[in-house]
C-alpha cells in the first residue's frame, strides 16, 4: 500500500508548480492552466485525506471541485477570448489599461 | 475549551429523524424558500431567454424583479419567528436556516432587486444589452445565499464559486470596451487562485480534522492541539537521543511526526483559508484587483461585487472563522489568527483610505473606500472572535458569569459586524447606483471634475448620493455613524491594547474618509458646473434605487435602535451550531431579556409623560436600575484586567449604560431620543 505522504507529496509539488506558474508567468493560457494544476492538486490531497479518514466527505467535495473547474475554464477561455479578439496577443503585460 | 462544541456535535448532526428521504428534502427546500425561488427563476430566465431573443428584455428584468419580490416576502416571513430561533440544519447539516443567515439573505436580495433595477437601462444605453444579465446576477446571488446558509466548508467552496463564477462573466459582459475585459480577466485570476488557496486550506483543514462540517470542526481542533501536545516527550527524546538505545529513538520519532501531523497540517490550512476568504473580500495585502476590477467592470456589476459579494464574503468569514475557528488556542492566543486579522483590518483601511485620497476617478475613488470599509468590518470580526475565543477557554479558571459576559459581548460584535455589512450594502449600491446613472451612449462621468455643480442640475440626485456618501463616511443621522459606533463599542469592550489601537486608527481613519467624500459633496454643491454636460441614463431605475437607499440610510438611522435589534437577533448564539438545545436556549433567554427591557422602557416613557418636569430624572432611573443590574459585569471586567489600578470595572460600566439606555429602543420614542443623544456625546 502507498503510503498516504507520497500522495500528498505530489498533491503539494503541483499546487507549489500550479502557484509559481500563476504568480511568474506571463502567457495568459499558461496562467489559466496553473489555476487548474491548483485545483487539481488540492483534489488529489482531499481524496487522499478521504480515504485516509474512511469518509467520502474528501471525495465528494472533489467531485464538486472538478465541475467547478469545469465552469471556470470554461468562463476563463471565453475570458481570453474577449481579450485576444481585442489585442491579438495573451501576454499579461499587455493589460495594461486600468491602473492608477 | 473546545470540549463544549464537542459535546455539541453529535446534538447537531442528531436532527430530527425523518420518515422518508424524499419528504425531508422538501421540507428542507421549504426553509430554504428564499433560495431556491432565486435558483429556479434564475433557470427559468435563462431558459426564456434562449427561446425569447431580444425582443423581451423588458419583460425578463419584470419577471426577474417579480422573483426576488417573492424570495423577500418569503425570507420575511422567517425572519423572527420563532421556529428559527435556534436554527434548522438542512441538507444533512450542509446548509443551516437560522435569522442570521434571513437577514443576510434579505440584503442579499434587496442588492440584487436593487442591481436589476437599473442594470439593463445601463447595458441598453452602453449598447451592450444582453439577455443572461438577470439571470448571471441571480445565479450569483444564489451562491452568496449559500455562503450565508453553510455550515460546511464544502457549502462554503461551492457558495464562493456559484458566486464569484457569475460575477467573472457579469464583469467582463461589456464586450464593447477593453477595459471591461481587462477587469474581468484580472479578476477571474485573482479569484481563481484565491479559490485554489481555499479549497487547498479546506482539504488540509479535512486532512487534519477528518471533517468539513465546521461545528465538528470546532471539536475536532482540541483534539488536534492535544495531540501534538502529548507528542512532546517524543519530540524532547528525538531531539536529544543521547544515550537511549536506537529503537526507542526510532519510535520516538515515530510518534512525534504522528503527534504533530493533524497540526502541521491544520495550522497551514486554517492560514490558506483566511488567505481565501480575505482575497474575496478583498482586505490588503489581497486587494490589489479590487481598484481595476471595480473600475472596468460595468457600473451596477460594480455595484453589485461592492456590496452584494462583500455581504456574501462577511458572512463565509464569520461562519468559519469566528463561528467555528474562534477557540482560545487558535483565535485569541499569542500566535491566534486574531493578531493577523488586527494587523491587516488596520493595514487595509489605512491602504485604502490613503489610496482614495489620490482618486480623481470616481469609480476607482469608491472601490479604495470600499477597501477601507473592509478594514472597519475586520475589527469588528476581530472583536467576535476574541471574545468568543474567551468564552470558549471554558474549565480552566473562568467564572460561569464571565463566559456569558464573553457570550455577550460576542454576540453583540458579530451583530456590529452584520448592521454594519448591511448599512454599509445600503450606502455603497445607491452610490454606485448614482454613478451608473451619471452617463449615457457610451460617455460615462467618472472623473471627479465632471462631477462639479451636480447639485445645480440635477438637485434631487446630488442630495440622494450626498446622503449616501455621508452614511458611508459616519455622519451622526445617517446609519453609517450607528454602524461605526457599534463596531468601536463592541471592539472598545475589550481592554487588549490591540484593540484601543484598531479604535483610534479607525476612528483617523474615519477622519480621512471625510476628507475625500467631503470634497466630492462639496464640488457638486460649490463649484460650478463643469461646461460639457454629461448624458444621464434613461429610464427611472437608478434615480428609484439612488432614492431608495438615501432613505433608507436615513430611516435606518433614526431609528437605529429598533434595527440594530434586528442584527442582534441574528448574531444571537451564533457560535452554537444550528438546531442544539442550547442555542435555542441562548436565544430565548435574551429575547425574554428584550421583551422585558421593552417594558421597562414603555413605564419610562409613561412616567415621563405623566411628568414632564421631572421626565429627566424619570427616564434616567431605569438605565441606573440596569447599570446595577450590571454589577456582575462589573466584577468581570475587573477579573479580565487584573493589573489594572485606573478601575477599568467603572469604565466598563460607563461605556455599558448608554447601550442599555440605547437598547430598549423597541416602540417607545422618548427613551430612545434620550439613548441617542448620549451616543452623539460619547462618538469623540
Amino acid at each position: 500500500m502507498v503510503p498516504i505522504t507520497h500522495f500528498l507529496y505530489l498533491a503539494f509539488a503541483l499546487f507549489l508548480i500550479g502557484a509559481a506558474g500563476v504568480l511568474l508567468r506571463r502567457n495568459v493560457l499558461i496562467v489559466l492552466m496553473s489555476v487548474e494544476l491548483m485545483l487539481n492538486a488540492a483534489n488529489i490531497a482531499l481524496v487522499a485525506f478521504s480515504r485516509q479518514w474512511g469518509n467520502a466527505d474528501g471525495q465528494v467535495l472533489a467531485m464538486f471541485t472538478i465541475a467547478v473547474a469545469a465552469a471556470e475554464a470554461a468562463v476563463g477561455l471565453a475570458i481570453v477570448v474577449s481579450i485576444f479578439r481585442a489585442r491579438t496577443g495573451t501576454d499579461i503585460d499587455d493589460l495594461s489599461l486600468l491602473r492608477d | 475549551m473546545t470540549a463544549l462544541l464537542a459535546l455539541l456535535a453529535p446534538a447537531a448532526a442528531a436532527a430530527p429523524a425523518p420518515s422518508s428521504v424524499g419528504a425531508t428534502a422538501l421540507a428542507d427546500m421549504g426553509h430554504l424558500a428564499p433560495m431556491m425561488i432565486v435558483a429556479v427563476w434564475s433557470l427559468l430566465l435563462l431558459a426564456a431567454d434562449a427561446f425569447a431573443g431580444g425582443g423581451m428584455r423588458q419583460f425578463q428584468r419584470r419577471v426577474a424583479l417579480s422573483g426576488l419580490a417573492l424570495a423577500g416576502a418569503a425570507a420575511l416571513m422567517q425572519f423572527g419567528t420563532v421556529e428559527y430561533d435556534a436554527g434548522v440544519p438542512v441538507f444533512s447539516g450542509m446548509l443551516a436556516v437560522d435569522h442570521f443567515s434571513v437577514l443576510l439573505d434579505l440584503g442579499v436580495i434587496a442588492v440584487m432587486a436593487g442591481v436589476l433595477a437599473f442594470a439593463g437601462d445601463y447595458a441598453r444605453s452602453h449598447r451592450f444589452e444582453y439577455g443572461e444579465q438577470e439571470s448571471l446576477v441571480l445565479i450569483a446571488g444564489f451562491g452568496m445565499m449559500i455562503l450565508n446558509h453553510s455550515t460546511d466548508l464544502v457549502a462554503v467552496f461551492l457558495g464562493i464559486e456559484t458566486m464569484s463564477i457569475a460575477i467573472y462573466v457579469l464583469v467582463g459582459a461589456r464586450w464593447n470596451a477593453r477595459a471591461s475585459a481587462e477587469a474581468a480577466f484580472k479578476y477571474f485570476i485573482m479569484g481563481a487562485f484565491s479559490s485554489g488557496l481555499l479549497l487547498m486550506g479546506i482539504a488540509l483543514v479535512y486532512g487534519a480534522t477528518g471533517t468539513t462540517h465546521l461545528d465538528q470542526i470546532a471539536g475536532q481542533v482540541a483534539q488536534v492541539f492535544t495531540q501534538w501536545g502529548a507528542s512532546q516527550p517524543y519530540v524532547d527524546l528525538a531531539l536529544h537521543p543521547e544515550g537511549a538505545p536506537a529503537e526507542a529513538v526510532r519510535h520516538a520519532i515515530d510518534k512525534s511526526v504522528m503527534g504533530m501531523a493533524p497540526a502541521a497540517l491544520f495550522i497551514p490550512g486554517l492560514l490558506l483559508l483566511l488567505t481565501g476568504l480575505l482575497f474575496k473580500v478583498s482586505a490588503v495585502p489581497f486587494h490589489m484587483w479590487t481598484p481595476d476590477a471595480y473600475d472596468g467592470a460595468p457600473t451596477p456589476t460594480t455595484a453589485f461585487m461592492a456590496a452584494g459579494v462583500k455581504i456574501g464574503g462577511f458572512a463565509a468569514l464569520l461562519k468559519v472563522f469566528v463561528g467555528s475557528f474562534a477557540t482560545q488556542r487558535l483565535a485569541t492566543a499569542p500566535y491566534g489568527w486574531t493578531s493577523v486579522v488586527a494587523v491587516l483590518a488596520l493595514a487595509t483601511m489605512t491602504i485604502g483610505n490613503l489610496a482614495a485620497v489620490q482618486q480623481s476617478n470616481v469609480k476607482r475613488l469608491l472601490a479604495y473606500s470600499s477597501i477601507a470599509h473592509v478594514g472597519y468590518i475586520l475589527v469588528g470580526v476581530v472583536a467576535a472572535a476574541n471574545f468568543y475565543g474567551h468564552a470558549f477557554s471554558i474549565g480552566t479558571m473562568r467564572a460561569a458569569d464571565q463566559i456569558e459576559w464573553s457570550r455577550e459581548t460576542g454576540d453583540f460584535s458579530v451583530a456590529a459586524v452584520l448592521f454594519y455589512v448591511l448599512t454599509y450594502a445600503i450606502a455603497t449600491l445607491g452610490a454606485f447606483a448614482c454613478v451608473s446613472w451619471y452617463g449615457a451612449n457610451k460617455t460615462e462621468g467618472t472623473t471627479a471634475h465632471e462631477w462639479s455643480g451636480l447639485a445645480q442640475r440635477h438637485p434631487g440626485m446630488a442630495l440622494g448620493l450626498t446622503i449616501c456618501l455621508l452614511s458611508l463616511m459616519g455622519m451622526p443621522p445617517t446609519v453609517g455613524f450607528f454602524g461605526k459606533l457599534a463596531i468601536f463599542r463592541a471592539a472598545l469592550e475589550n481592554d487588549n491594547p490591540m484593540m484601543r489601537v484598531l479604535v483610534v486608527s479607525a476612528l483617523l481613519n474615519s477622519v480621512v474618509g471625510a476628507y475625500y467624500y467631503l470634497r466630492l459633496v462639496v464640488s457638486m454643491y460649490f463649484r460650478p458646473p463643469s461646461t460639457t454636460e454629461v448624458p444621464t441614463l434613461p429610464g427611472r431605475g437608478a434615480r428609484v434605487v439612488v432614492g431608495l437607499c438615501a432613505a433608507a440610510a436615513l430611516l435606518t438611522g433614526i431609528l437605529g435602535d429598533t434595527a440594530f435589534r434586528r442584527a442582534e437577533l441574528a448574531a444571537a448564539g451564533f457560535p452554537y451550531a444550528a438546531g442544539t438545545e442550547r442555542r435555542a436556549a441562548w436565544v430565548d433567554k435574551l429575547r425574554t431579556r428584550w421583551e422585558d427591557e421593552a417594558l421597562a422602557d414603555e413605564a419610562a416613557a409613561e412616567a415621563d409623560a405623566k411628568a414632564p418636569a421631572n421626565g429627566k430624572a424619570d427616564a434616567k432611573a431605569p438605565a441606573e436600575g440596569k447599570a446595577d443590574a450590571k454589577a456582575p459585569g462589573e466584577g468581570k471586567a475587573d477579573a479580565k484586567a487584573p493589573g489594572d489600578a485606573k478601575a477599568p470595572g467603572e469604565a466598563k460600566a460607563d461605556a455599558k449604560a448608554p447601550g442599555d439606555a440605547k437598547a430598549p429602543g423597541g416602540d417607545a420614542k422618548a427613551p430612545k431620543g434620550d439613548g441617542k443623544a448620549e451616543d452623539v456625546k460619547r462618538a469623540p
